[in-house]
């Protein structure tokens, strides 16, 4: 019976040990923002939060930037599923250069005689500048699991 | 996919089913028809066809609407 029990402590020793060694990384802080432009920002994208509020209003505002010539920021975005909405029509961060891009595809007749049908990708872009654009697009970005209600 | 949107299909089709009448019986096979268009779509990942994703949402929430009425007037009936 003694050393049942000896056993018994013993393995749960090794399962918490086990579990100890696994190593839990915090969530990215960019899953929970809404990001967009802001003037004064060109070539980026911002979050803006609030640290303190005094009578009401902010006393300590805090912008985060995001450069969008930055691609490992381009890829991070994607990675994390961010759509965009410019003027209600649903864009992507372009993975490969700095601006918003969108895919739709055109169907043609090809083959023998245009007998078949094919369709070809069409990437449309909307590049980083001019910024003023952007801004009056209204540009927002997000992940959509966050904030399934941000339009499009 | 997002996970409510597609509780919704799910909560609507249910009421389709129990409706259960020719016109549900449309919806409830366009309601799956349209999921799995847009699950195949979204499965392409960064080259998803956006235009396409944006007419297949536009298409799922007029079909919910309709469900939505058609559930509506199968409980107004006198059974």
């Amino acid at each position: 019976m003694k050393s049942a029990w000896l056993k018994l402590s013993l393995l749960s020793v090794v399962v918490t040990g086990g579990c100890a060694g696994v190593e839990i990384y915090p969530a990215h802080s960019l899953v929970d923002q809404i990001i967009m432009p802001r003037a004064g920002y060109d070539g980026k994208l911002t979050n803006r939060t609030c640290g303190a509020y005094k009578d009401g209003k902010c006393s300590d505002e805090k912008i985060q930037t995001y450069d969008l010539s930055d691609a490992l920021f381009r890829k991070t975005a994607n990675d994390l599923k961010f759509l965009c909405n410019v003027g209600g029509r649903r864009f992507k961060i372009c993975m490969d250069k700095p601006g918003f891009c969108r895919f739709s595809s055109e169907t043609y007749k090809c083959g023998f005689l245009g007998l078949a049908k094919c369709s070809k990708q069409i990437e449309e872009y909307l590049p980083a500048s001019p910024y003023q654009f952007l801004l009056d697009a209204k540009v927002k970005c997000s992940n959509k699991e966050n904030y399934p209600f941000e339009g499009l | 996919m997002l996970a409510f949107i597609s509780a919704a299909i799910s909560a609507v089709t249910e009421g389709l089913k129990l409706a259960n009448t020719q016109a549900s019986r449309k919806y409830v096979d366009k309601l799956a028809t349209l999921k799995l268009k847009i699950l195949a779509e979204e499965d392409h990942g960064y080259y998803s066809d956006d235009a396409k994703l944006e007419s297949l949402y536009k298409e799922l929430k007029i079909i919910m609407e309709t469900a939505e009425h058609e559930i509506r007037l199968a409980q107004a009936q006198p059974s």
